[in-house]
């Protein structure tokens, strides 16, 4: 049980390594991330609840799982399943951790595996609605709004596309709803609840990311 | 070249007959050259691209063990043509952006380069893998199947079922588990490069590397792509130097020494070479004072180069930059025989023909000593060394042949004695000279106790580091890539064998268990091995049965996911063989380390260690050679195989010395000692001021006492048999400076090797000249000995 997002962003971080790489041109438009990003709250702290949904390839039956999250921007993202079984993962600069309770059932560290950095900052910017981070790895399209905006990103490596087909944001002030489509075929859905920003981190989610 | 018709009648009714077979002879030499010479022109277009520059070259083959020869060779091949650059800042934005710089850079300039892919396609490996994947599980993944019970094998499956990136670069139900997709990560460790944004990045503590990688389009030692990319790479460097002073470039590749050598050669060959020919100009023209002799002299210069460098080519298909380098030194030896000749016609009233018919012997004895000594070179297992040899034998022999067959009609009438000449041949009268009075034999027993406690003091060195130069801040950047990199060392190596593709990658199986306690302890940091990408069958298997305990898990996942299908009854799947492995392609950039079948029915494959630095270590891992591994150690065995050989060719020196005295017995009698001892004392003493200077001995100084030998012979013997006359006293004035002049310039040389061979040299010409006349007989002792130099020249 110590198969995280990061232990599989990991293998498609590595297999970009392998792979050859192809210098990527900027595709997307900077101007609509520009907007987007201009409608997104700058806070500090966005936390709130998460319903996800997965519908595997072969597998007949949808698996539901909820929790809660925490974005801070300079410290990471806490991501919290409480059903159908409790697990936490952490990712913070140069670290992912993964817990089971208190067992630690995975730690990974940039100093032992470099592609913990680029893993951590995807994640990062995609919880906390970092767009110029997230342009960095992937090409986009979409459309802004008054009411709100979608996007739709594809991995610029051939070595991340093996991991993630494809991804689509969508939001207002904050992301309210994330699809992620494997290369393979199995699909996750995550949609957001109770959103709300803040200037700081309460005390009780500052300890978890002590 | 119109030598023969410009002869005049000869002198005498001998010297007549001698004269019509003489000029037979030197008409076939015209002929010869003049075949060389078509030769050369219709070869030189091709040829020019064969000048070599690999320093590699330079050192010996190792017969003892043809396989790990064999091992090394596909090794060197397969790195010639990688370039790497590596852009260092303190942060990843700027290395990421001066890469781009770098990057468009070398595109606009179309520089001969091909981006390269870093190892291998992970995602072709993976489908190729797929069929096989229940036979890749990593140590650790085995270990948890071994105590896992059923419930945690299921919480296992249901975890990754819920991860929002499920199943690695699979479908879930194709790695529920997850072992695949742990084992493909397993492959990470065989690189620190990792994709940031759109370039490849390494990141240590204090700096960030963008990485570019690139193939050469031609050879690294193809001399067009050398200057083009020289070039592209500065026009690159400025550009960064311009917009990101701060980020640092770092090169490696064969290429960039490759470069670094040619240009240098290029340089010392033109420098040493006008060098040399300059000087023996002068003072040719000092001593002499005369247009045509030379001519004579520039013409056996001539003869020599063209049959050098014809013979040399057309023997070994490419030369190498050094050859021509010491090559360009030689010049001061093929002279002496010219200058020998000259010397003897000063101010001689005898018929032309007398005079050269008296010459002959002398003349041919002396040809004998030189050749043999570089024939010996010919015998090492240098293949730098030999062309050297060849092209010195045949250069030399091309001069000697030009001044025997062609002096006679090309000498001036007369020859007079210039001031320079008189007053060289002045010195010969004052020049002590032993007569084992007791004065003398005390100096004698001084100098020889002085000679003992140098050569006493004479260390050796064998390490073939010491010999090769390469450029220290090429060399500072190729170390920093390769720790960024973690490239493995390609000079240290395992050579597995076995009797089929199963037993070696078993045999690498077992040593690379035995390697990681000394990973884990720090001593190594990583290998490169292909087991790492193709599991032995007996591993595979291993895994296959392991899983055999998932079997409810499976069935109990089945129910409550609602799978579809035969799911839960994992079906059996095949093994991948090696041979299945090596036919993809996606394994091509592999297969490097995968030596297959050898001659003698056997398969083998190398394994490659990352972060050896000391030799404790080394030593550790030569312990594990048993019957099917064998540790290679490229710089060991090179630096104990010269270490042999100049063992062995200082046993050829010292046989030399005594069996030349043995063969000279029959010419110069009692005199004997004479032509010996200068040169003797020479190889002595250049010894002993070695073992002051505390400069190792090393074979290439032995190699250049065999030369020593070879010349400070000819002066002796010249000096005998012409009876101490003061004009083979000036002869070999002059001689000696050539040799010390041109051979003194290698001295500037870059290549510690050739810097070696120089300083021997002005050492033991320098001494043999200063001991020749010392010991030349007294006017009483040489008419006592006339009638065994008559017949030496008759």
């Amino acid at each position: 049980m110590k198969n995280t997002i990061g232990r599989t962003l990991l293998i498609g971080f590595i297999s970009c390594a392998l792979c050859i790489a192809v210098p990527a041109q900027a595709a997307g438009d900077p101007a609509l991330l520009r907007t987007i990003q201009s409608q997104l709250a700058d806070d500090m702290v966005v936390h709130g609840d998460f319903t996800q949904t997965r519908q595997l390839a072969g597998v007949k039956k949808p698996l539901l799982a909820k929790g809660a999250f925490v974005v801070e921007k300079t410290r990471g993202v806490l991501w919290r399943t409480l059903t159908p079984f409790p697990q936490t993962m952490r990712v913070t600069q140069g670290e992912i951790l993964q817990k089971d309770g208190d067992r630690v059932l995975m730690l990974l560290r940039a100093d032992q595996e470099p592609a913990v950095n680029a893993i951590s900052r995807v994640l990062f910017s995609l919880f906390a609605g970092d767009l110029s981070a997230l342009a960095e790895f992937f090409d986009y399209t979409g459309r802004a709004g008054s009411s709100g905006w979608q996007l739709s990103f594809t991995p610029k490596n051939d070595g991340l596309r093996a991991v993630i087909g494809s991804m689509a944001l969508e939001g207002d002030k904050v992301v309210r709803r994330v699809t992620l489509t494997s290369a393979a075929g199995d699909v996750t859905h995550i949609a957001f609840s109770n959103v709300a920003t803040a200037a700081a981190l309460t005390a009780d989610e500052r300890a978890q990311f002590e | 070249m119109n030598a023969p018709s410009s002869s005049k009648a000869p002198d005498t009714p001998g010297d007549f007959r001698y004269a019509r077979r003489h000029r037979v002879l030197a008409w076939s030499w015209l002929g010869i050259l003049a075949l060389l010479a078509a030769v050369l022109l219709a070869h030189i277009q091709p040829w020019r691209g064969q000048i070599d520059t690999d320093l590699l070259a330079l050192l010996p083959v190792d017969e003892r063990n043809p396989q790990a020869e064999a091992a090394l060779k596909t090794l060197t091949q397969h790195g010639e043509r990688e370039l790497v650059l590596l852009l260092s800042a303190k942060d990843v934005a700027t290395a990421q952006r001066a890469a781009r710089l770098v990057r468009e850079s070398l595109h606009q300039h179309e520089a001969p380069l091909t981006p390269q892919a870093p190892q291998a396609q992970i995602e072709a490996l993976r489908d190729l893998y797929f069929p096989y994947r229940a036979g890749f599980v990593t140590d650790q993944d085995l270990r948890w199947l071994g105590s896992a019970d059923q419930a945690a094998q299921e919480q296992r499956a249901l975890a990754l079922a819920y991860q929002p990136f499920a199943g690695g670069t699979l479908n879930w139900r194709d790695d529920p588990f997850g072992f695949f997709g742990n084992w493909m990560m397993q492959l990470g460790a065989a690189s620190p490069v990792r994709p940031y944004g759109d370039t490849l990045m390494v990141q240590t503590a204090e700096r960030h590397y963008a990485v570019l990688l690139y193939q050469l389009t031609q050879s690294a030692f193809s001399s067009d792509l050398q200057e083009r990319l020289a070039a592209d790479l500065a026009a690159a460097r400025n550009e960064l130097a311009e917009q990101f002073p701060d980020v640092q470039l770092l090169r490696a590749g064969v290429v960039l020494h490759a470069t670094a050598a040619a240009q240098q050669a290029r340089f010392e060959m033109s420098l040493i070479g006008s060098g040399s020919l300059l000087c023996c100009i002068l003072l040719a023209w000092f001593v002499f004072r005369n247009f045509k002799a030379l001519r004579l002299i520039l013409m056996s210069l001539a003869t020599g180069a063209l049959m050098a460098l014809t013979l040399t080519w057309l023997l070994f298909d490419r030369l190498h930059a050094l050859t021509l380098v010491f090559g360009a030194s030689l010049i001061g030896v093929a002279v002496d025989y010219g200058v020998l000749v000259m010397a003897r016609h000063l101010n001689d009233p005898e018929p032309r023909w007398t005079r050269f018919r008296r010459l002959v012997s002398p003349l041919s004895l002396v040809l004998i000593a030189p050749a043999l000594a570089y024939l010996g070179l010919l015998l090492m297992p240098f293949p730098g060394m030999r062309q050297m040899a060849c092209f010195a034998v045949s250069g030399i022999i091309g001069a000697w042949l030009t001044i025997m067959l062609w002096h006679p009609y090309l000498l001036p009438s007369s020859l007079p004695v210039t001031p320079l000449a008189g007053w060289l041949m002045q010195i010969l009268r004052y020049w002590p000279r032993w007569r084992a009075t007791p004065a003398q034999w005390l100096i004698a027993a001084l100098v020889a106790t002085a000679i003992g406690v140098g050569v006493a003091q004479l260390k050796t060195n064998d390490d073939i580091r010491s010999l090769i130069n390469i450029d220290p801040q090429l060399l500072h950047e190729q170390i920093d890539v390769a720790k960024a990199l973690e490239l493995p060392s390609p000079a240290q190596i395992f050579l597995i064998t076995g009797a089929t593709p199963e037993e070696v990658l078993q045999h690498e199986e077992a040593l690379l268990a035995k390697l990681l306690p000394l990973i884990a302890a720090g001593k190594l940091t990583g290998y490169d091995a292909i087991s790492r990408w193709l599991p032995s069958q007996q591993r595979q298997q291993l895994a296959r049965e392991a899983q055999q305990t998932l079997a409810g898990a499976r069935a109990a996942l089945a129910e409550e996911l609602e799978l579809t299908g035969d799911w839960a009854a994992a079906p059996p799947q095949a093994l991948l063989t090696a041979d299945a492995w090596l036919a993809q392609p996606a394994t091509k950039s592999l297969r490097y380390l995968w030596q297959g079948r050898s001659a003698d029915g056997r398969y083998s494959s190398i394994v490659l260690l990352k972060g050896l630095r000391d030799a404790d270590t080394a030593h550790q891992l030569a312990a594990f050679n048993d019957a099917h591994i064998q540790w290679v150690d490229k710089t060991a065995e090179v630096s104990s195989l010269m270490g042999r050989y100049r063992t062995l060719l200082s046993s050829v020196l010292a046989a030399a010395y005594v069996l030349a005295p043995l063969a000279l017995l029959a010419f110069f009698r009692r005199q004997t000692w004479r032509v010996v001892m200068p040169s003797l004392l020479a190889t002595l003493g250049t010894l002993a001021i070695m073992g002051y200077a505390g400069l190792p001995l090393q074979l290439l100084n032995v190699l250049t006492l065999l030369l020593v030998f070879g010349m400070g012979i000819d002066y002796g013997l010249f000096l005998v048999a012409q009876r101490s006359d003061a004009r083979a006293f000036l002869a070999i004035c002059v001689a000696a400076s050539l040799t010390l002049l041109s051979f003194g310039l290698l001295a500037v040389s870059s290549t510690p090797a050739l810097r070696t061979i120089g300083v021997t040299t002005v050492l033991g010409i320098g001494l043999a000249w200063l001991f020749t006349p010392l010991f030349r007989a007294s006017v009483a002792e040489v008419s006592l000995g006339a009638e065994n130099m008559d017949t030496i020249n008759a």
